[in-house]
């Protein structure tokens, strides 16, 4: 590991400038979008298979002092070479999980794993300095391939937080995710009966604001049946004062059943709690409200300062794999003429 | 059928307005009713849907006291419910079915459907009218088709044809599967199609109409037909970007629409459609022209004149106006 750092840490009392990458539609929602705890945010968007000179563009101009990057697996290789600072990047797919060290009970991980393991096999190593995944269970899968350094949940932008209200009546309990065979079965008979608004794709910004300070009540269903996972609209759903009913996370985070989320383990169960809160919407305002709080250790004003702090501490102590860092001045080559 | 001596069923007083109700799934058909309080009508929306509880909407129409009713999918409404119920009720048939009436290769979801529109019982409606002329023949064997248009676009949600200023946001509003998928998946992750599967009321529908330019109309299933979606968003001032239409209710692709027929074409029309938004301005004014032959408050007084008019002129099978024309005679 190289020990020297290619990039100098940000002056004392400077706003650290820090550049959130990635696809707008899923990550503006995790980063940080007004300055906290020293940071001055600014959100690239960048999706797998867009051209780079855009975005390397943007990161030009902005000059950060470091860069995270959703999905660092969708950067071409060297991307990130002429960019003269720290790249964290975050893992944000589930991967193939590993149970004390051996290999999951099954004989094949989940093809949905098995391809986001696949996808992740093509990232760059030379793209990024240190690397945070949302998910525990996949570390041992992660590890081999990236430089691995914690596992966290993803965020949660602070414009999205608000304090529960009371409920409407029918409360308003929405599911915003794309659709899959296992959402849509476990979804249709609700649907039908209650109305339940679908969000299932591309909500964002103020519109996804706007949904989320409109719902009593989210839901939280995995993409397939047998696929545990920890979503992150859990969190967007608590932050923004929502009751969630949940099928079973995995890992909590924290979070606990009956306590902070409303855990169900079918559609059966979820179609009769969804029942009972139509009935009562009031029933579950102790689980809203510590839901709620317990969101708010999630808030990104709170986590992106000390995880930025910290990578810069971490970089200092022991150093970076990063090869191919070119000097500053090519950079400025890919700017267009003024 | 019969030609009565008399109209079945009591017209509005002189002067009064008509008091009309319309029945269905708020969320698929408030987009598309009446929504008026006037001299010459006035309407409610009552929600109703499969399995719900018949006799609280036997007791919301009552308690309208209306002189008609719509019936939006009127083989959800159980066997009987509406017998007895003394005012004209005609069944707007808002599903595709088979086109056939037996043998081929028929789609599955057509079938299932077709299954689903033969629990219609003839007692609980004078009129059906269907959305599409060409299941008529399939219909006709369950009870006979009065008429076919389109299902109305409900007046709240014409707007004038804005220029776009910036890029235009593209919208998607309807149920996700396979086929739909198959066409929208790149335009959403390249362009951030918002995609909103389903439950919006139309007040929310409103909201996303304004902010939004380019929409697509994508089939359930790879079978044709006419979703009520391109009106809406025509009415609405949108670019629609559609798969071929049947029947096309006198929409000319390429002058009111863009047709594609490969996801491919619909992700280059929606690719060029957002870098050169002027380019396809005319398509929009022209559509939203078209828009207007079915603009709520145009369509339904006129069809609920025809109703009373036909139901003079030819009667109706319901037992209800037989036992109304006697119990008149007999006064």
């Amino acid at each position: 590991m190289r020990h020297e750092l290619p990039y100098a840490p940000p002056p004392p009392g400077v706003p650290v400038r820090v550049a959130f990458v990635g696809q707008r539609t899923y990550f503006e929602a995790c980063s940080l979008s007004a300055p906290a705890g020293g940071l001055h945010p600014m959100f690239i968007d960048f999706r797998g298979g867009a051209q780079t000179a855009p975005m390397l563009d943007a990161l030009h101009r902005f000059d950060p002092h470091a860069v995270v990057v959703f999905r660092p697996e969708i950067l071409p290789p060297g991307t990130m070479d002429a960019i003269a600072a720290p790249v964290l990047g975050f893992l944000t797919e589930p991967l193939p999980r590993t149970v004390a060290g051996q290999p999951d009970d099954t004989d094949a991980p989940h093809p949905n794993l098995a391809y986001n393991l696949a996808e992740l096999a093509k990232i760059d190593r030379g793209n990024v300095d240190r690397v945070i995944t949302f998910d525990p269970h996949g570390w041992d899968a992660a590890a081999a391939l990236v430089p691995l350094w914690r596992a966290m949940p993803l965020p949660v932008d602070d414009r999205l937080y608000r304090a529960p209200r009371p409920s409407r009546r029918p409360p308003r309990i929405i599911f915003i995710g794309y659709s899959t065979m296992h959402r849509e079965q476990s979804l249709v008979g609700l649907k039908h009966e209650l109305d339940l608004p679908h969000y299932a794709h591309a909500l964002m910004g103020d519109e996804l604001r706007d949904v989320l300070w409109s719902a009593d009540a989210g839901l939280n269903l995995h993409g397939e049946e047998w696929v545990r996972s920890f979503e992150n609209r859990v969190l967007l759903h608590l932050a923004s004062g929502a009751l969630v009913i949940t099928e079973v996370l995995e890992p909590l985070f924290g979070l606990e059943p009956g306590i902070d989320v409303l855990q169900v383990s079918d559609r059966h169960e979820l179609s009769l709690r969804v029942h009972q809160l139509t009935q009562m919407p009031d029933m579950h305002d102790r689980i809203r409200i510590r839901g709620h709080h317990k969101s708010r250790q999630f808030a990104a004003s709170k986590l992106w300062p000390r995880v930025i702090g910290d990578l810069f501490a971490d970089l200092a102590a022991f150093g970076t794999e990063r090869q191919n860092l070119r000097p500053a001045a090519p950079l400025a080559a890919l700017s267009p003429p003024a | 059928m019969a030609r009565p001596a008399t109209s079945p069923y009591p017209a509005p007083p002189e002067g009064a307005p008509l008091r009309l109700a319309f029945v269905g799934q708020q969320t698929y058909f408030r987009a598309c009713a009446l929504d008026e309080d006037s001299a010459r009508i006035r309407t409610a929306f009552i929600d109703y849907r499969d399995g719900r509880d018949p006799e609280l909407l036997r007791a919301r129409l009552t308690a309208f006291a209306p002189h008609a009713v719509v019936v939006f999918r009127p083989e959800t409404v159980p066997a009987g419910l509406l017998a007895d119920f003394a005012v004209p009720v005609l069944g707007f048939l808002t599903e595709p079915i088979s086109r056939e009436s037996g043998g081929g290769a028929l789609h599955w979801d057509l079938e299932e459907r077709r299954r689903a529109m033969a629990r219609l019982d003839r007692a609980n409606v004078d009129r059906l009218v269907s959305f599409d002329p060409l299941i008529v023949p399939t219909v006709d064997e369950v009870m006979d088709v009065w008429r076919s248009l389109p299902i109305p676009v409900a007046d709240r949600l014409y707007r004038p044809v804005q220029r776009v200023n910036g890029t235009p946001r593209m919208l998607f509003v309807g149920r996700s599967t396979v086929h739909r998928e198959r066409y929208l998946i790149d335009v959403k992750h390249r362009f951030d199609c918002l995609h909103v599967a389903f439950g919006i009321q139309v007040e929310e529908l409103e909201e996303l109409l304004d902010a939004h330019q380019i929409t697509f109309n994508i089939h359930n299933e790879p079978y044709p037909s006419f979703e009520n979606r391109v009106l809406l968003h025509l009415a609405a001032g949108h670019l629609v970007i559609s798969e071929p239409l049947s029947p096309t209710h006198g929409l000319e692709p390429g002058f009111d629409f863009v047709e594609v027929s490969h996801p491919e074409d619909l992700l280059a029309v929606a690719t060029e459609a957002r870098a050169f938004p002027d380019a396809f301005h005319r398509i929009r004014v022209r559509g939203r022209q078209k828009a207007e032959l079915v603009r709520a408050s145009r369509v339904w007084p006129a069809l609920m004149r025809d109703l009373f008019a036909d139901l003079h002129a030819f009667g109706t099978h319901r037992e209800v106006a037989t036992q109304l024309i006697g119990a008149a005679a007999h006064a």
